[in-house]
């Protein structure tokens, strides 16, 4: 236990990095959510051919250009490419759908449908065998820069040793909100989206165009998983399956935040970084019934319970208090 | 007294929907609840009947207090309601969503015995059927048994809600808004309808913009003005008083 | 039971039960086991998300409970694999009493979630569990006694799966077109109008809930009995999907709907399984399972579109539901 306390602080700063990631698979659960209401499952697969792309680019560039230049060309043709391949999938999938008054469950069903395809596109094309990437800051690059306190692509601050990697992934969080604030807020396309997303009516009524504004969304949305995927793709096995539990998480993330909320979306992601991390760390115990368990194998489970009660409490909250309704109208 | 409440108050947020309203009805006799739109017309019936938990204050049907009970708990004591915004059951059969208010008493017994369909389960069926048919029938959609619900006109649609509120054999009946969207006949007829049902001895108790058919059809009347009663007694009374012509009538007509 | 709406369960039935004669492939009528024993968990899961309109992506979850209770009953204690499938209904029935208190007072999507998160938990659970083997599972589970060796031929476990389902068809069937049945289909709709009519909405979900978690944990049993092993990823939260895609694809508001989506999907891979062997004679493709998920996928979103109420209600067009 004393160990434990002592790595806290450490496993804190990993849940930040691991939640940061979560929150912007989760923004994009909340961008197309709020644009076109679609539960869209196939974000994690967004992510993973992000990620894909992004390796393969830089495998081929890093040679010639010189491995910074190939991360930022690395980045851009992920996000492109990726945001076709979300546009692409909501004008084959989605939008015969939606222009059918198809209903939200048979959507979510599209979208498994379309995770799948994916999946086994990313299969088909990059094979079973994970690659991986370069740190985009490897630690002997920062060695060469006087850096001291440099292990491998790590860096120790204070007591905390942390991933050269994390600070992209923060970095990478806090450029996107601001990139979505600016983006929603000041330019004419922004605000019509979210013209559509308070009231879809009254903003078809005004001109604006549903069905494009739902596209846009969806390039958009694949667009920062293709980031979300490029960033991680220095720090785990870049592969096929690596959407499933990523995504999985975002959509955890997104819900707990209240789907169409994108600042509860970020809370969420974070919270549940931190908590999987903590939970990581904990040391082996002694469970009734079960025997010795290793917490760490039970992340994903204990996420889950956690998120179970903030919902429940979250509905008896709402249901039981005076003035409450008590049915949704 | 049949329904009683007791400085009903009800708060969304910062928004005062209802203040204090104390108000009574009397059994046997058709009651109206007239208001300017966002009156709290609406409010008032959903905090009556358990659709909201009220934010103070006591509702009272009969001796039984109805607070804290939730909507189908009332149901069992005897209040029925139509809803100004259709709450119908668009995929099943006209019979079908009337069955399911004949049917109150039975949906907590029976799901095994009803998988092993027990004779008790068929006759049980067949009297709610004859029940659902014979109210179909008094309001007229007893040749359209069989159509889906969702498939009936508007209009068609308040009525039926009326056919399944009184297939719970109710000893109040709330009624939305019924006359919203229908046309000067189906008005006619449903004023007919609900003197019938206040014939067979059931309290009814409306909601109601057309006031040429409150004047008509009500014995009394309160009228509410932003969640507060600014008036109250029988229709010709009411009609005179000038607060409710100022808040009301003078703005209407 | 109407004697009319009998008569699709005895044609099914029959046709069904001339499968064994016309094939003593085992792979092919363990297929066919397979199917059936989906279609039992299927069904479940339409009665619950399909006639209740309550999203669940979490019925393996109740599979697993189903299968590991008839494990437990038969290898841990050798009590008879009878005492087992009747376990693993009180069990999995049980747990869906429970949870069901607790995840229903949610809805929609924050229901789905939920439902979601309980197959994960289940599945992360029996991974921990030493008693049961953790991840490597359980063996050796024993096929049921019946008449000596009867059903331990994979017709005689054919059989003894298609009465089964034939039973739970005609069960689900009485329930839908009687009260409960009624006020399911009535809520679907329109909670607040059932409630006011009477409906114990929340009490009335329970019980189907339990009910569609009984069907499950049946499933799992027969499935345990069947192939003899059993690990917890067998149970992953993608057959929970799986399922859902075929009470979904089949009409989901359907009894027969959701034994026709499983028959439907389940046909679909098989015969996609076939299909790569006449084009790889062709062009050579790289991976024949994913060649193949990319063509159950496209013809997933493609019914999804075209047809959004299901195969079933598409062709028939009924008025009524059943």
């Amino acid at each position: 236990m004393e160990i434990f306390l002592a790595t806290l602080p450490q496993l804190i700063v990993l849940g930040i990095s691991l939640g940061a990631i979560y929150a912007l698979i989760a923004l994009g659960f909340v961008v197309i959510y709020s644009v076109s209401n679609v539960i869209n499952l196939a974000q994690g697969e967004f992510l993973m051919l992000g990620a894909l792309i992004f390796v393969a680019v830089v495998d081929l560039v890093a040679q010639p250009i010189g491995a910074g230049l190939a991360v930022f060309l690395g980045l851009l043709v992920s996000f492109i490419a990726t945001g076709a391949i979300g546009g692409l999938a909501y004008t084959l999938a989605f939008r015969p759908a939606i222009d059918r008054r198809a209903s939200v469950q048979t959507l979510i069903i599209i979208s498994m449908g379309v995770s799948i395809v994916l999946r086994a596109f990313g299969n088909l094309m990059w094979g079973v065998d994970p690659t991986s990437t370069p740190a985009f800051l490897p630690g002997r690059t920062l060695k060469n820069m006087g850096l001291e306190n440099v292990t491998g692509d790590s860096l120790r601050l204070g007591g905390v040793i942390v991933q050269t990697q994390s600070f992209w992934i923060v970095i990478a969080l806090i450029l996107t909100v601001l990139g979505l604030y600016f983006f929603f807020n000041r330019t004419m396309t922004g605000r019509a989206l979210r013209a559509c997303a308070m009231n879809p009516d009254s903003a078809r009524l005004m001109g604006v165009p549903l069905s494009r504004m739902s596209l846009i969304a969806f390039m958009l949305s694949a667009g920062i998983a293709a980031l979300a995927g490029a960033i991680i793709a220095p720090m785990q096995p870049v592969l096929y399956t690596m959407g499933l539990g990523l995504g999985l998480r975002g959509f955890v993330s997104a819900i707990m935040g209240g789907i169409a909320n994108p600042v509860g979306a970020i809370w969420g992601g974070l919270l549940l970084g931190i908590v999987e991390a903590v939970i990581g760390g904990l040391p082996q115990m002694d469970v009734p019934l079960l025997g010795k368990v290793n917490p760490a194998s039970l992340r994903e489970a204990i996420a889950f319970v956690i998120l179970l009660a903030v919902l429940v409490i979250r509905r008896l909250r709402g249901a039981s208090g005076l003035g409450g309704k008590r049915f949704g109208l | 007294m049949l329904l009683q409440t007791q400085n009903l108050t009800m708060k969304f947020g910062g928004i005062m929907a209802l203040k204090d309203v104390t108000l009574a009805f009397e059994s046997g006799k058709i009651s109206a609840v007239i208001g300017p739109n966002g009156a709290g017309k609406t409010t008032f019936f959903n905090a009556c009947c358990g659709v909201y938990t009220p934010t103070a204050g006591q509702v009272t049907f009969g001796a039984t207090p109805l607070n804290g009970k939730l909507p189908h708990q009332i149901a069992h004591m005897g209040i029925a309601r139509t809803w100004q915004n259709l709450q119908i059951f668009p995929q099943l059969t006209l019979i079908e969503n009337v069955m399911v208010g004949g049917e109150m008493r039975d949906h907590a017994s029976g799901f095994v015995a009803s998988m092993l369909r027990l004779p008790g389960v068929v006759s049980k069926e067949n009297a709610a059927k004859a029940k659902a048919k014979y109210w179909l029938d008094l309001v007229g959609l007893g040749d359209r048994a069989e159509t889906l619900a969702g498939n009936l006109a508007f209009g068609q649609q308040r009525v039926l809600e009326i056919a399944r509120a009184m297939a719970t054999s109710p000893r109040l009946l709330m009624l939305d808004e019924p006359a919203a969207g229908l046309s000067s006949t189906e008005r006619d007829a449903l004023m007919t309808v609900i003197r019938r049902i206040r014939d067979e001895g059931i309290t009814v108790l409306l909601v109601e913009h057309d006031m040429r058919l409150v004047m008509q059809l009500a014995d009394y009347v309160a009228v509410l003005n932003y969640g507060e009663l600014i008036a109250q007694g029988p229709p010709s009374e009411v009609q005179a008083n000038p607060d409710v012509i100022k808040a009301y009538l003078g703005e209407d007509e | 039971m109407r004697f009319r709406s009998f008569i699709p369960v005895l044609v099914v039935g029959f046709v069904l039960a001339l499968v064994p004669s016309l094939s003593e492939s085992k792979q092919l009528l363990g297929t066919f086991i397979f199917a059936g024993v989906y279609a039992i968990a299927v069904i479940g899961l339409a009665l619950f998300s399909g006639y209740a309109g309550q999203p669940s992506m979490g019925q393996a979850g109740f599979c697993a409970i189903g299968a590991y209770a008839s494990a437990i009953v038969a290898t841990k204690f050798n009590l008879s694999p009878w005492v087992g499938l009747l376990a693993a209904g009180a069990m999995s029935g049980l747990v869906g009493w429970l949870i069901g208190s607790l995840i229903l007072r949610l809805s929609g999507h924050y229901l789905a979630i939920g439902t979601l998160g309980f197959g994960i938990i289940v599945a992360a659970l029996l991974k921990q569990w030493e008693w049961t083997g953790l991840s490597s599972g359980m063996r050796n589970v024993p096929r049921f006694e019946f008449f000596g060796d009867a059903l331990k031929s994979e017709a005689g476990y054919y059989y003894l799966v298609l009465v089964i389902l034939l039973l739970v068809i005609v069960l689900a069937l009485n329930l839908v077109r009687s009260r409960p049945g009624r006020a399911l289909r009535a809520l679907h709709e329109s909670e607040i109008g059932a409630e006011m009519l009477g409906v114990d909405t929340a009490t009335a979900k329970l019980r189907v809930f339990v009910l569609s978690a009984v069907l499950g944990g049946i499933a799992g049993s027969l499935y345990a009995h069947y192939v003899g092993s059993i690990t917890p990823d067998t149970f992953e939260f993608t057959i929970s999907v799986e399922m859902l895609v075929m009470a979904v694809i089949g009409g989901v508001s359907s009894v027969w709907g959701a034994a026709l989506g499983t028959a439907f999907i389940w046909g679909l891979s098989q015969a996609i399984k076939a299909l790569p062997d006449v084009l790889n004679s062709i062009v050579k493709i790289p991976s024949i399972t994913q060649f193949e998920l990319m063509i159950f996928g496209t013809i997933l979103i493609l019914v999804m579109i075209f047809m959004p109420e299901g195969l079933l209600p598409t062709f028939t067009r009924r008025k009524r539901s059943g």
